[in-house]
């Protein structure tokens, strides 16, 4: 009987009902989006670390990001190599450089990394195939992630990057974040399109532990091993530093993080005003039962049974909705935008709550006041 | 509360429940912020990108034929310039020299160093509107001296009047700051003599000094018009340039952005969701709330008034919520833009023209939803509408 008021109450005008869940449901798509915007900030910072087999790093103290690297002297290298724990190091060149498209002449910023052709920097089987045929002079390697307007990407292109010509013999997907493009060079290449700089100073050095040793101890050690113009980092210490610069140090993070905050207050203030407007505008039929001598715990009951089919029934388009713009977002930039279990599982759980909690609320003033007053 | 009797009766209707007017005023105004916020962060993106550009003191601008964005430099032989002086209806051309890739700063503070970009050109040039170059020209003429701009972002240890540090490890004093503003790619801005960046930054390739040059700013002389100096301009030059006025060179800055970058496209997205979200809400609230007074309604259109006269006071509660929370969601928006913008270095602003569109979009959605509301009223036999 009480379940069926509950239903009843809601398919009584279903056009007014239908409209009600509009509003929640598009507030659960905003949340969803705002939320997809702001983890893929943290998403897109490791996407090429990630490709790289390593246990720790080091850097110069003045890393800001991989494209803002600084760089130290490479006899840091030799130093850690010599450590029992240490396997292999191996260095990683990183900069910002002028990719030219070879039909349309046009020129974009892309990322670029360096790497020694015959250290294994990956276990990725399309680079572990492709990274040692980097040892022939001009090569690159290209993410077919990277932008459409780089140009054409099959194997035997030649591109200008800077001022040299480089041919393209193979491709990896790896996915660019937010820079136009992600090319993978010799380091000798490397060494010449920055203009000859000697290839004793490095950006990043990937270091390989022996099996067994443990990370935080070798990183503690070669600390103090080493002098202070480098820094070693376990590998999750640097995810952590780099997800930070992405989400705090950009424009984008703050502004999806506000974005968050917005759509937050939004879902709470569109979900009382609906959820309140429903009980209100029976408020006199509550009152009544209420004198018919129907207990507060009933009323509450309805209302709560109310909000919870409320909820559920403008989620499910609102989820729909956001995978549309995840999907559109995603295809439009190549960015790994995308839904995760534990986000459903919050925004459902947060708008059930807030249903709830609204349509209670407005209930509240029936508890106070003689039913008599209300009409 | 008190209302006063003459007041119009969709005011008086809305004033009747306050609690409920509190909560549909900030649904409005809530809707109102969201598509405020999302189309302010997408054009601020765009604004703050075209901001240096906007800034030149001239109504055309010479750059490299594959000119497409501003960070990729593009350079050009500055033999174009002097051509280009002896067009008529040019009344001068300035060389601007810009660099990003090589220039890098060091922060005393915490010792860190940072990519920044560097804008140098003669000091007695009027090149770009920034008032503190001329006022400091004299000092910028002297070597190793730059200026820093104020809103660059807080990395930057707030370099003042007198901090000494490396500039792409040279030593450099800054001797002033001005005020330009930050985007996606630059967290800082420099300005120096072009003297001083022909010695920072020595073009490659063994060419002499300051033999290329990123722009060519170019002033009219009076009652010169823009569009004919242009094809003038264009068909002199040999085509390793082109000519544009400064709107198209904007234009197409922000389309690149716009259109062509991961950042820009997701922020359009947001801006699009924004304001269709925003859009729904309107037409949710404002229907719930003449839905609830539909019985009321009937009323009237039984005791006599006409459709019209129902249909006048719907569109009166739309205007009014639309104001009510038009006016608290303006002074929200105007706080946050305030607070990003010092986060991010981001330019974000309110013009008459973006207030207008989305005042007319907001009370343009709450009559139409209010229309079609009280539609069942004006329609169908009062009667039915308290079965």
């Amino acid at each position: 009987m009480k379940a069926s008021l509950a239903v009843r109450n809601l398919t009584h005008n279903k056009v007014r009902t239908l409209v009600a869940m509009g509003g929640v449901c598009f507030g659960v798509t905003l949340l969803f989006m705002q939320l997809g915007f702001f983890a893929t900030m943290s998403k897109i910072a490791m996407l090429a670390y990630d490709a790289l087999d390593f246990d720790i790093v080091l850097t110069s103290p003045n890393y800001v990001v991989v494209t803002q690297a600084g760089s130290f002297p490479s006899a840091n290298m030799y130093e850690a190599r010599a450590h029992p724990g240490v396997e292999r190091v191996m260095p990683l060149y990183a900069t910002r450089h002028i990719w030219q498209n070879p039909v349309t002449r046009i020129r974009r910023p892309i990322e670029i990394l360096g790497v020694n052709p015959s250290d294994p920097v990956s276990r990725r089987p399309d680079l572990e195939r492709l990274v040692p045929v980097l040892d022939r002079p001009d090569t690159v390697l290209i993410d077919r992630l990277s932008r459409a307007e780089l140009g054409p990407q099959e194997a035997g292109v030649v591109a200008q990057v800077g001022a040299r010509n480089l041919k393209i013999i193979g491709q990896f997907t790896i996915g660019p974040g937010f820079e136009a493009g992600l090319v993978i060079v010799g380091d000798q290449t490397f060494a010449r399109l920055v203009g000859g700089r000697p290839l004793d100073t490095v950006n990043v050095g990937l270091i390989k532990l022996k099996p067994g040793a443990d990370p935080a101890q070798v990183v503690e050690e070669l600390q103090r091993r080493l002098p202070a113009d480098v820094r070693v980092l376990t590998r999750s210490e640097l995810a952590a530093k780099e997800t930070r610069y992405w989400v705090v140090n950009t424009a984008m993070g703050v502004i999806f993080g506000c974005g968050v905050l917005v759509a937050v207050l939004f879902g709470i203030v569109i979900t009382y005003q609906v959820l309140s407007l429903e009980v209100s505008n029976r408020l006199s039929e509550y009152a009544t039962l209420k004198a018919l001598g129907f207990t507060d715990v009933y009323l509450a009951a309805i209302v709560l049974k109310q909000a919870v089919i409320f909820a559920v029934v403008s989620f499910i388009p609102g989820y729909f909705i956001a995978l549309g713009i995840y999907y559109v977002g995603g295809s439009m930039t190549n960015l790994p935008i995308g839904m995760t279990v534990g986000r459903v599982t919050g925004v459902f759980i947060l708008n059930l709550v807030l249903c709830c909690f609204s349509g209670l609320l407005a209930l509240r003033i029936l508890r106070r006041a003689d039913p008599v007053d209300l009409f | 509360m008190r209302i006063p009797p003459r007041a119009p009766l969709g005011l008086r209707i809305l004033m009747h429940a306050p609690r409920r007017l509190l909560v549909s005023v900030a649904g409005i105004m809530l809707a109102i912020v969201l598509m405020f916020s999302q189309s302010g962060f997408r054009n601020g993106v765009l604004d703050s990108q075209a901001e240096l550009i906007e800034r030149l003191n001239g109504e055309l601008i010479i750059v490299g034929r594959l000119k497409s964005l501003w960070y990729v430099e593009e350079p050009f032989p500055s033999r174009r310039l002097y051509q280009a002086r002896t067009c008529p209806g040019v009344q001068n051309v300035y060389p601007l020299y810009l660099e990003t890739s090589r220039a890098v700063w060091h922060n005393t503070v915490d010792n860190s160093t940072r990519a920044v970009r560097v804008i140098a050109y003669n000091p007695d040039d009027p090149v770009i509107d920034v008032p503190e170059v001329h006022a400091y020209a004299a000092a910028l003429k002297m070597p190793d001296t730059v200026l820093f701009d104020e809103k660059a972002r807080d990395l930057f240890g707030r370099p003042q009047a007198g901090t000494q540090t490396e500039l792409s490890r040279r030593k450099i004093t800054v001797v002033g700051t001005f005020r330009l503003g930050t985007d996606i790619l630059t967290d800082a801005n420099l300005i120096m003599s072009d003297r001083n960046f022909a010695k920072f930054f020595p073009a490659p390739y063994q060419r002499t000094h300051l033999d290329e040059v990123t722009a060519g700013i170019v002033k009219l002389a009076p009652g010169a018009k823009a569009e004919t100096v242009k094809r003038q301009l264009t068909r002199d030059l040999p085509d390793d340039v082109k000519v544009l006025t400064k709107p198209e060179l904007v234009e197409m800055e922000m389309t690149y952005w716009r259109e062509n970058t991961a950042t820009g496209i997701i922020f359009g997205l947001g801006m699009a969701v924004g304001f269709a979200v925003g859009i729904v809400i309107c037409y949710q609230v404002l229907y719930s709330s003449v839905s609830s007074y539909l019985p009321q309604f009937a009323t009237l259109k039984a005791m006599g008034f006409s459709d019209a006269y129902l249909v006048g006071v719907v569109l009166q509660q739309a205007l009014f919520l639309s104001i009510l929370g038009f006016i608290p969601a303006l002074a929200a928006v105007q706080g946050l833009f305030m607070v990003v913008g010092n986060l991010t270095g981001l330019l974000l602003f309110l013009t008459v023209g973006r207030i207008a569109f989305i005042f007319v979009l907001t009370v343009a959605m709450c009559m139409v939803s209010g229309i079609i509301a009280v539609r069942r009223v004006v329609q169908a036999d009062p009667a039915e509408v308290f079965r």
